[in-house]
Parts: C-alpha cells; sequence; structure tokens
C-alpha cells in the first residue's frame, strides 16, 4: 500500500528530523559559540552588545552636549549588573548613583517624547553630573535590559510565565514605538511562497545583521503593521541569536505531521509545543543541564528541549530543505 | 559537598535539660549551601520555633524535626504551657496606630535552621543544640521563607506554607481567667511535609516544592482540613488529634510484637487510655496532573464541595471527592502562543455566592463570572478595569498595573485589588472604576526603572481584609506593611522586624520620606531595602489579631484595646 509505505518513511524521516536538527545544532554550537554554554555565553553576548551600545551614540548625535564615555559607562555598568545580578533582587538602588539620578529624569511622569524636548533635556542637565540620555538611548537600553532578562532563566525550574508575559509585552511596546517613530528600518519580508511565515521574519536575523554594521544603533524590524504583534519577542529566548523564521515553520510543519499521524493526545503533543513556544529556555542550559546527569525520560520527550532550539541561519538553508520535504510528505 | 549530621530533641523546662522521655531522635541532613543545583532538594534542614524571651523565664525551645522519608508524615507531642512571665506589661498608648489602639507584638516565631555551629560527623550534646537555637540567628535556608499565611475560619489555627514544601499549623493558647495578658498567642501546632519536589521528565524542568497558597475548609467535625498547593499538584490535609490510645490487644504485647498464639490463655478486651496529645497530619486527597502551567490561587466554594485551582492560563473546578477529574471553568490560552500578552493572577470564589467567582490578570483587569452562565466561563459577567491616567504612563504602565492579589470582602459585596505600587477597592456593581485607591508606596514610581531592573518590579504583594472589612492591610520593602482605614481614611506604615520586636512592645509607626529634608524617624527612600519584602499577611476572621511574614519570620501583632 502506498499510504502506508509513505506512512512508514515518514516515522523514519520524522526521527532522522530530530536527530539531524540536534546534530546540526551541535556543530553549529561549536562553530558559532565557542566561548562556552550556559550564562556564560549570555554574558559574553551582553558584552557584545554593550559595546555596540557604546558605538550607538557616537555614530548617530554629532554635537553632544555631554561626554559620551561617562554615560555609557553608566549604561554599561547598569546592564553588566542586570546580567550578572538578575535573578537576586537585592538592594540595587544605590548600586550606580548617577543612573538612579537619571532615571528620575527618565521616566517621570508625563515622560516626554519629541525630539525636540529631548535637546531640552540634554541642555538642562542636572548640576554636576551629565545630562540626561536622551529618550531615544533609554528605549534602547531599557530594550536591551528585557530582551536580557527574557534570555536569562533559571536553569532547572520552570520559567514565570506572568515575568515572562509582561517583559514581552514591555518590549513589544518598545517595538512599536519605535516603529511609530520611524527609527525602525522596515525591511522587505524574505523569500516569497511562505505567507504565513512573513511575519515571522526574525527580528534577530535583522538585528543581528543590524549589529554587525559599524554605527547601527536600533534594530530594523519588519512589519511594522500594528495588527499584528512585532514578531514574538517573547518567545525568543536566545534574544538576538538564532532564526525563528525556519523554526516557526519547522513548527507548523510538526503540527500537520502530529495531525496527519492522528496523534492519541493532540492536546499533549500542542501543550508540548506551546509550552516550549512560550518558555525561555536557554538551550545551552537545558542541553548541559541534560548531559550534566539529569535525569532524562523516554528518547522522544527527551528531544523535546532540544526542538525548542531554534536553528541558526547557517542551517536554516537545510531546514528548509527539511520543511519542504515534510511538506511533500503531508500532502501525500 | 558538605553533610552535617546533627541529632535534634525536645527541650522542656528550662533550655539545656532534657528528659529522656521528650527525645525523637532523627537524624536529617541540614540543607547545605554548596550542592549543585541537583541535589539541593533532597535535603531538609532542621524546623525550629523559638519563643520569646520573656525576661526572667525563658520560654521553651522546641526543635521539631522533619521526617527523614517523604512518604511518611511524622507528628510530634503537644507542647506544653508557657512559663508565666514575670512583672507586668507596660501601659499602652492608644494614640497611634490604626483602628482603636495600637499594634503590639504578641509572639515571634523564629525559623532558624542553619546549624553550621555543629561540627561535622560528631553527635553532638543536645544541649549545645538548645543554648545555640535561643539566641538570634540571623541566617536562614532559603527554603525557610514563608510563602503563605492563612488564618482559618475561626481564628484558632494558623498555617504557613514555606519553599521547602512545609506546612506549620499555629494554635491559638486558650484564653484562662488568671492569664489574661496571653491571649492572643499562638504555639506550633503541626507541622509536617506538604509538597516534595518534583522532575518533570517530558520538559526536564523541576516542579518547586514551595507552598503556594493554603486554605482552610470550614469545620465540619473534630478534624482541621485544608488544602495546599504547589505549582502543580493541590493536596487535602486532614490534622486531627488523637489523645487516647488503644491498650491491651490479644496478639500484640504492648510494644505491639506479635504474640504467640500458644502463650495466650485469655482473652480480654482493649481499652482506651489517655495519651499526650498527638497531632496527625495525613493526606487524604491529591489533586494532581491538571495544571500546565503554575497554580498561583485556589479557593474554596462556599458550598464546601466543590474549589477552584488558577494557573496562569486555565482555571479548573474540582470535587472535593473526585481527584481524577477536573472541570475546566475558565481558559484563556490563545490558539497562537505568540499572541500571549495577558495571564491569569488570581482567583477567588464569592464568598456568599457559590456560582459566582473574580479572576484577575496581568493587564490589570478583574473579570467576575458567573458558572450558571455557561460550562466554560470563557466570557465575563462583569469586567472591572480603570482607564488608564496618561499623564502616568511610562514604559511600566502595564507591568505596575498588573494585579497580584484579588480578594472578596467578607460581606461579599467588594474586592480589593492589589497592584504594584496601590490598592483598590471596587464595588461590584460599578465597573468603570475603583471606589476607593490607596497608594501603598507611592514614592517607588520614580524608580521603576531600577526595580525593573532587579526584578522588584515583579513582586506579588498580598492584600487582606479585616473582620468588619473597614480595614484593608498589605505589604511593602523594607519589612514595612500598610494599614488603611477606609471609614477614618488614615493610613499606618509598621515595620515587622527583629530590633523592634520586644514582647509587648508598641509598633512605632514608620514614615518614609521623599523630599530633601528627612525627619529624626523617617527613612529615605535610597535607604530601603529591597530584599526584606512582606508579601504575605493574615488577619483574623474576627479579632484584630494580624499575622505578618517576614521572609522566614512570621510575627503576630495584635490591637491592644484596653
Amino acid at each position: 500500500m502506498i499510504w502506508r509505505g509513505t506512512f512508514s518513511l515518514f516515522f523514519v524521516f520524522f526521527f532522522n528530523f530530530f536527530f539531524q536538527r540536534l546534530f546540526i545544532f551541535g556543530t553549529e554550537r561549536e562553530t558559532e559559540h565557542e566561548r562556552g554554554r550556559g550564562r556564560e555565553r549570555g554574558r559574553h553576548r551582553i558584552g557584545n552588545r554593550l559595546q555596540a551600545l557604546s558605538h550607538q551614540p557616537r555614530a548617530r548625535h554629532g554635537a553632544r552636549t555631554h561626554r559620551p564615555r561617562d554615560r555609557d559607562l553608566a549604561e554599561v555598568g547598569r546592564l553588566t549588573d542586570c546580567a550578572t545580578q538578575a535573578p537576586h533582587p537585592s538592594r540595587c538602588l544605590k548600586r550606580v548613583p548617577g543612573v538612579a539620578v537619571l532615571q528620575g529624569r527618565m521616566f517621570a511622569r508625563g515622560l516626554k517624547r519629541k525630539s525636540s524636548e529631548d535637546a531640552e533635556d540634554a541642555d538642562g542637565g542636572v548640576a554636576g553630573l551629565p545630562a540626561a540620555p536622551s529618550y531615544t538611548l533609554q528605549r534602547q537600553s531599557l530594550l536591551d535590559m528585557s530582551l536580557v532578562k527574557l534570555q536569562l532563566c533559571h536553569m532547572l525550574v520552570e520559567p514565570n510565565l506572568c515575568r515572562s508575559v509582561l517583559i514581552a509585552n514591555t518590549v513589544r511596546q518598545i517595538q512599536e514605538e519605535m516603529t511609530q517613530d520611524g527609527t525602525w528600518r522596515v525591511v522587505a519580508p524574505q523569500a516569497a511562497g511562505r505567507a504565513p511565515l512573513d511575519r515571522l521574519v526574525s527580528t534577530e536575523i535583522l538585528c543581528r545583521s543590524g549589529r554587525e554594521q559599524e554605527g547601527e544603533g536600533d534594530c530594523p524590524l519588519p512589519d511594522p503593521a500594528p495588527g499584528q504583534a512585532p514578531r514574538r519577542p517573547q518567545s525568543s529566548p536566545w534574544g538576538l541569536d538564532g532564526s525563528r523564521e525556519g523554526r516557526g515553520g519547522f513548527q507548523k510543519s510538526l503540527d500537520h505531521i502530529f495531525e496527519t499521524l492522528e496523534n492519541k493526545t493532540p492536546g499533549s503533543v500542542e501543550e508540548l509545543f506551546s509550552d516550549v513556544d512560550s518558555s525561555y529556555y536557554d538551550l545551552d542550559a537545558v542541553l548541559t543541564g541534560m548531559v550534566g546527569g539529569a535525569p532524562t525520560g523516554p528518547g522522544l520527550p527527551a528531544f523535546a528541549p532540544t526542538a525548542a532550539a531554534p536553528p541558526s541561519s547557517t542551517c536554516r538553508s537545510d531546514l528548509g530543505e527539511l520543511e519542504h520535504t515534510v511538506e511533500i510528505l503531508v500532502e501525500t | 559537598m558538605v553533610t552535617l549530621r546533627c541529632q535534634l530533641g525536645w527541650a522542656k523546662g528550662m533550655p539545656g535539660s532534657l528528659t529522656e522521655t521528650d527525645i525523637g531522635p532523627s537524624v536529617v541532613s541540614p540543607l547545605d549551601r554548596v550542592t549543585p543545583p541537583s541535589c539541593k532538594r533532597q535535603m531538609m534542614g532542621p524546623l525550629s520555633f523559638i519563643t520569646m524571651n520573656w525576661g526572667a523565664c525563658p520560654g521553651h525551645t522546641m526543635v521539631l524535626q522533619p521526617s527523614e522519608r517523604h512518604n511518611r508524615d511524622w507528628s510530634h507531642g503537644r507542647l506544653g504551657p508557657w512559663c508565666s512571665p514575670t512583672g507586668s506589661p507596660a501601659p499602652l498608648s492608644c494614640e497611634t496606630g490604626c483602628g482603636e489602639g495600637s499594634w503590639i507584638l504578641v509572639c515571634r516565631l523564629l525559623v532558624p535552621t542553619q546549624v553550621s555551629l555543629l561540627s561535622m560527623e560528631e553527635d553532638i550534646d543536645t544541649r549545645k543544640i538548645n543554648n545555640s537555637f535561643l539566641r538570634d540567628h540571623s541566617y536562614a535556608t532559603e527554603a525557610d521563607i514563608i510563602s503563605t499565611v492563612e488564618f482559618n475560619h475561626t481564628g484558632e489555627l494558623l498555617a504557613t506554607g514555606d519553599k521547602g514544601g512545609r506546612v506549620v499549623i499555629f494554635q491559638r493558647e486558650q484564653e484562662s481567667k488568671n492569664q489574661v495578658h496571653r491571649r492572643g498567642e499562638y504555639n506550633v501546632y503541626s507541622t509536617f511535609q506538604s509538597h516534595e519536589p518534583e522532575f518533570d521528565y517530558l520538559k526536564s524542568l523541576e516542579i518547586e516544592e514551595k507552598i503556594n497558597k493554603i486554605r482552610w475548609l470550614p469545620q465540619q467535625n473534630a478534624a482541621y482540613f485544608l488544602l495546599s498547593t504547589n505549582d502543580k499538584t493541590v493536596k487535602l490535609w486532614k490534622v486531627s488529634e488523637r489523645d487516647k490510645r488503644p491498650e491491651g490487644y490479644n496478639l500484640k504485647d504492648e510494644e505491639g510484637r506479635l504474640r504467640d498464639p500458644a502463650t495466650i490463655t485469655t482473652l480480654r478486651v482493649p481499652v482506651l487510655r489517655p495519651m499526650d496529645l498527638m497531632v496527625e497530619a495525613t493526606p487524604r486527597r491529591v489533586f494532581a496532573n491538571a495544571h500546565t502551567y503554575h497554580i498561583n490561587s485556589i479557593s474554596v466554594n462556599s458550598d464546601y464541595e466543590t474549589y477552584m485551582s488558577a494557573d496562569d492560563l486555565r482555571i479548573n473546578l474540582w470535587n472535593f471527592e473526585i481527584t481524577n477529574q477536573s472541570f475546566n471553568i475558565v481558559d484563556i490560552k490563545p490558539a497562537n502562543m505568540e499572541e500571549l500578552t495577558e495571564v491569569i493572577t488570581a482567583a477567588e470564589f464569592h464568598p456568599h455566592h457559590c456560582n459566582t467567582f473574580v479572576y484577575s490578570s496581568s493587564k490589570g483587569t478583574i473579570r467576575l463570572c458567573d458558572m450558571r452562565a455557561s460550562a466554560l466561563c470563557d466570557r465575563h459577567t462583569k469586567f472591572f478595569e480603570e482607564p488608564e491616567d496618561p499623564s502616568n504612563r511610562s514604559f511600566f504602565s502595564e507591568i505596575i498595573s498588573s494585579i497580584s492579589d484579588v480578594k472578596f470582602s467578607h460581606s461579599g459585596r467588594y474586592i480589593m485589588t492589589r497592584d504594584y505600587l496601590t490598592v483598590k477597592v471596587w464595588d461590584l456593581n460599578m465597573e468603570n472604576r475603583p471606589i476607593e485607591t490607596y497608594q501603598v508606596h507611592d514614592y517607588l514610581r520614580s524608580k521603576l526603572c531600577s526595580l525593573y531592573e532587579n526584578d522588584c518590579i515583579f513582586d506579588k504583594f498580598e492584600c487582606v481584609w479585616n473582620g468588619s472589612d473597614s480595614v484593608i492591610m498589605t505589604g511593602s520593602y523594607n519589612n514595612f506593611f500598610r494599614m488603611f482605614d477606609r471609614n477614618t481614611k488614615r493610613d499606618v506604615t509598621l515595620e515587622a522586624s527583629r530590633e523592634n520586636s520586644k514582647p509587648r512592645a508598641i509598633l512605632k509607626p514608620r514614615k518614609v520620606c521623599v523630599g530633601g529634608k528627612r525627619r529624626k524617624d523617617e527613612i529615605s527612600v535610597d535607604s530601603l531595602d529591597f530584599s526584606k519584602k512582606i508579601l504575605h499577611t493574615a488577619w483574623h476572621p474576627s479579632e484584630n489579631i494580624i499575622a505578618v511574614a517576614a521572609t522566614n519570620n512570621l510575627y503576630i501583632f495584635q490591637d491592644k484595646v484596653n
């Protein structure tokens, strides 16, 4: 029977798929992230971003009324502290006194948004301190901080969904505002033929390419239609690494797969991936947790976290081929 | 890895003296701070409570032993009476405070568990343990952080749950004529390990054993029933007393060993003889596997037959008798998880109408649902939301509007909600805005970015009504807690701390200064300790006795009215 043959081929392919994904991701990680795993990786990435941050003002603003170094260092200090101490609430209001004052001005009531008033703020700086940074810079740093928070998840305990949703909403709000301000560069959506994936074109890819360019400040965001939430910032534990697009397509294909296989417990399978969607695992952490002796269940569930791993950009083409093949199989 | 062994036992009377019959040794390994994460939760620390030092006569030192095996609930004997304090309490003034009088500290129950004073691998003289526990220890292991506090319906019992999965129940000291000042003191009644850490193999994640909520059932017979829940599982516990034991079995001898039937020559009827009171806690029901996300609230229905459990996206209705089924009554999970923007943060049944309940969301909205309308209450009956104040808008507006707790008033006419900076009282009949708004710590409004950075902005504070719905209370940082009198519109800030807590001392109202000039007793905003937060408080249902949980300490205050 033809369909049965296809069915079994399907199964074989399905498992190969997982294996391949794991393998691909494994090699990918070695080449791209040689600095280490887990939280170290996050920290180093923060370092990169901070350097990028320090480049921003110089490129974007010509004349400045304050010295760039102080504020950058202050922001660096603040963000670094955040990265290293994010999971532990502590008395941090006195940590960076300069920033505390800045924040007093930053997010006071009646937050001013017009650029003309930014100049006013810059002119009327606090005596003895550099003038308050511009609103856009503060917004950018808040965005970075939020993305860092989304990344730094607890390794072994399930992350707090409420907190993640709130941070994600904040990120989305910032992105929407940046879009309205026109500070986001709209990029045409990627290859045709993937209409449902249009809005899944990843912020991260574009951000990564944007970061690599000198003096590039804000990350470009495609498709700023207010109806569609700009990306799934909340479902990107990697922040700015990894491709969402391939993964999104992969998810949808897998859903098709499971439907055709008439899975007996579609709910649980859906839960599996939906939880993966909404959770913010650090793949490195999960993998190290698994390798490090945490008990693993049966073979298939053991791959579930890794299935969450977004493939990086270089293996997107491979995944694209796989997806294509899967779609063919589904349609037969 | 460092492992400490210690022997714990009872102590009665003067510290340092032990009677042999009281010692119930058990070798446990206290929580170790230098463990890899995977082994952290396998060890439990000893749990101990110390009564306040009353002066001439120190009170009891009691050291409890947790069960070594996870599935064995242990029980302990009841405490003997306290020593009576010498001297009379100082006269109290009634000028400060909220309500009728001032608040005095009744008892402070410490939960220190660090036993690093003990050397390794040695049998320690238990006298040394008692002496060391008499002194104040400021350290505490993370497992002792109290995560929920709840009075029962009569106020006689007070239950606390902690991060280590333990439930401790305190019972009120009985009033007696010659000891009228002892009213309102609570002693440990029972302790048991309610939840254990689990591992979800499917997701390779640990399920915390932290007790998220405890709810009492109204008492229907001699035993007490309570529901306790962690992130995934709800359990119904029965706490019962036993003060008699049967003696005179035919087939067993006094130690319980079987007798050789050939040696039995006479028959006798076993009789019940009184024994020392023993309090046992047994799990009667386990309601598991119904929640994918973390349970944040449970609420017992007024019909006393059903209850609901709410997690981030769903609310389930249970019957107490049926553990393998539950009804899903609210489901806000979107078809596409990418579109998730709102989660459920708290839920509660109406105190009198068994068909009505409310649930709050992370966007600052409250929905009231009627279960008679449909099986799945996705469409609310009433929707409470206050329009946003445009002048206060910032990037953190949504986060600080997220409601962390919702409570019905005892009358059932009002609901109170707590978001990050305010407490709001809503009338059930008015949906478009609250009838009262109280600022808890508005001085933090300018510090929101720092609080976002150190994650304090995500702290979930609870709020409580008093018995007559005239005063509301909620916690804040720096071990402060605030009370608002709805009738007189007065409010007071009090502190629950060790330094201010001599027994029977009046609590002095505290003030946080915002502006430049700081008066003598005020504390400035920048000096606040954000690691000391009071998230959980409880108010006695009929009297002015409050229980305040400050990290690992439980403070009980009462309102002294002469």
